[in-house]
């Protein structure tokens, strides 16, 4: 224990200045710390993510420049609509890879819209998004929760919530379809029968853990 | 395959516990600790054992915090619980929305054992029954053989189910609804902060007896005296300018004192104790008798039963329980904001802490300490040790300095104890 004259208080641990006025300490050392050293870790994000960052805005702004010197019509606009659509998928994805089929269900979200966007702006073969991409972005997705989560044996209390969340939007084409949005039938009644039959499935093999779910996650 | 799992259990947050998830941050994680210091280095592989034998008692501790669509709720969780060497930092954060993990952490260093753990799940006197089980686990094991008239017996028996009630629940009577009085703004203590938003920890240890002594000798309690000295010490570093804003102190009750409950969940009232200094030199008895005056106040039965009724309010009102989290946690986020800005700093009095006769010769002291955005001075005493735990996020150490300086000049002899948040 050593002596802070200044102050006129005892001072714990091996050390060499008093923690409060960093005045000298008069007195024996103590053996050993009270608390641990703790080293710094900066968590800033990986080299990688900051330097596909940094690309990503040099790209956007080299595509501007060229475009307005040569004025050829505004297709770095495009260009900046494409690196916003990567970050936005990717962004979440890293936030949310701590829970896979969760991370999944999101990329399907975000993919939509994405594709929605795109089919809007851009000039070829409208409807694609509605006819093609979401209905069968949802019918892979079912089972690949599914695969997924027995492979990394996830619990079914994990992921079920997912499941269904990705089966309800699943229905989704089938409204595009009967408001004719959409033209082309099969992948949409494709993918709203799988989505149907997951819910079969799941009332039928899993209802006790499938209330339970419903139940703790809608509580209020 | 349904069959077989088990629907996990789940349970509600408690009426405090709720403002926690939406306002933590990396600045503020609501994480606080509790340490028990022996008079031997830890023994890892018993502590593991003690930890695992505490759980079976307080099962509402093997849980996650998830999200649901109108509210946060705890879900059982199988996520192994395993003592470690202390490697963090003071309070370092616990929730961690993105990834599942528990809310508690038991670590050692040294003599002490360390129970940290996140403010949504218990409070102070909640995670200190806790702890007390665990160290009582961890004599009884250590020294098995010692106890010849049979094993001495902890005080705290409350039944595993009961230990998880939320107590709000019970007490709540929606009669008397009063409305919250807006306060001023309060003098806020601004300085360099420490890198990653780390914490600095400073802990006086004294006798209770010479603290006790004191605190008559003023003509108040060691709570007053402790909010005395702290305002004090703040108003020494004020301006002639922030002298226009009071000081505000925030001092939680523990409500088990007063509604009887054995809740190890959240189950504490808040007071704020206020000061406007008008001089330039303010003599400390002058703050204590201002502090008394409000203490006599404030802890009564009828003003703390307000508190509750307050707390209980917002999760009544169909508005507030049917709109989705998110927007929930945007207004909760507000609230808070709000009434940060009326507090300066915060102390909290945990007041004595028991332990079985034999167990006590091997334990040398118990402190606490909380994570905090300000300024928070936390104490608590065991036999006549008694530990004042000064946390502060701030680099300078002017307020500590001054703070426990004056201890010192009425004569009690101080030990410190700090961290070095600069250093690593």
């Amino acid at each position: 224990m050593r002596y802070c004259e200044k102050c006129g208080l005892y001072i714990a641990g091996g050390r060499e200045r008093c923690p409060l006025c960093q005045g000298a300490l008069g007195g024996a050392h103590d053996p050993f710390e009270t608390y641990p050293k703790i080293p710094s870790v900066y968590r800033q994000y990986h080299i990688v993510v900051r330097i596909a960052a940094f690309l990503s805005i040099v790209t956007v702004i080299v595509c501007a420049a060229v475009n307005y010197l040569f004025q050829n019509g505004f297709w770095s606009l495009f260009v900046a609509v494409a690196v916003g659509c990567l970050w936005a998928s990717l962004s979440s994805a890293i936030r949310k890879r701590h829970n896979l089929p969760k991370c999944i269900l999101w990329q399907v979200v975000i993919l939509s819209g994405i594709a929605l966007l795109w089919d809007a702006i851009s000039p070829f073969s409208p409807g694609w998004s509605t006819n093609y991409f979401i209905p069968g972005l949802c019918a892979f997705v079912l089972p690949l929760i599914f695969v997924l989560s027995k492979c990394m044996h996830i619990r079914l209390e994990e992921y079920l919530i997912y499941l269904v969340l990705d089966a309800l939007f699943g229905l989704i084409p089938m409204f595009f379809l009967l408001t004719g949005i959409a033209s082309i039938a099969w992948p949409s009644v494709t993918c709203t029968a799988l989505g149907t039959i997951v819910f079969a499935g799941l009332f039928i093999f899993a209802d006790a853990p499938l209330k339970a779910e419903i139940k703790k996650r809608l509580h209020f | 395959m349904a069959r077989r799992t088990r629907p996990a259990e789940w349970s509600r947050l408690d009426n405090i516990a709720k403002i926690f998830p939406p306002t933590t941050t990396a600045r503020d994680p609501k994480v606080f600790r509790w340490s028990c210091c022996l008079y031997e280095t830890v023994d890892p592989e018993i502590l593991q054992q003690a930890l695992d034998k505490a759980l079976i008692s307080f099962p509402h501790f093997k849980t996650v915090l998830r999200r649901g669509l109108f509210w946060y709720y705890f879900d059982a969780s199988t996520l192994p619980a395993i003592v470690h060497q202390e490697n963090l930092p003071p309070c370092a954060p616990l929730y961690d929305p993105t990834r599942k993990s528990l809310l508690f952490r038991v670590s050692y260093w040294m003599e002490r054992i360390n129970f940290e753990v996140y403010h949504a799940l218990t409070d102070g006197a909640g995670g200190l029954q806790f702890l007390r089980l665990l160290v009582y686990e961890y004599l009884l094991q250590k020294y098995a053989g010692q106890f010849h008239g049979g094993a001495p017996v902890l005080d705290y028996n409350v039944p595993a189910g009961l230990a998880g009630l939320d107590s709000f629940q019970k007490y709540y009577d929606h009669l008397s609804q009063k409305k919250h009085k807006r306060a001023l703004a309060a003098y806020h203590i601004t300085g360099a902060r420490l890198p990653e938003y780390r914490l600095r920890v400073i802990q006086g240890e004294m006798y209770a007896n010479a603290l006790l002594e004191k605190a008559h000798a003023y003509h108040t309690t060691i709570t007053g005296l402790v909010c005395g000295l702290l305002i004090h010490a703040i108003h020494a570093e004020m301006s002639n300018l922030d002298q226009k804003k009071p000081v505000v102190l925030t001092v939680p009750v523990n409500l088990r004192n007063y509604f009887p409950s054995g809740s190890a969940r959240n189950f504490f009232g808040i007071m704020n104790l206020h000061y406007r200094f008008c001089k330039r030199e303010e003599p400390l008895e002058d703050i204590l008798d201002s502090l008394n005056s409000q203490m006599r106040e404030e802890l009564t039965e009828e003003k703390l039963s307000e508190r509750i009724h307050f707390t209980g309010w917002f999760e009544r009102q169909y508005w507030a329980r049917f709109s989705p989290l998110a927007l929930k946690d945007i207004v909760l986020k507000q609230a808070d904001r709000i009434s940060k800005r009326e507090v300066t700093g915060a102390v909290s009095n945990l007041g004595k802490v028991s332990m079985p006769e034999p167990l006590c010769q091997y334990i040398r002291s118990f402190e606490v300490m909380n994570s905090t955005n300000r300024v928070q001075v936390c104490l608590c005493s065991f036999q006549n040790r008694l530990v004042i735990s000064f946390t502060s996020p701030f680099v300078k150490t002017d307020l500590h300095t001054h703070f426990f300086r004056a201890l010192a000049d009425m004569g009690i002899p101080v030990l410190i104890r700090a961290n070095q948040p600069e250093e690593g």
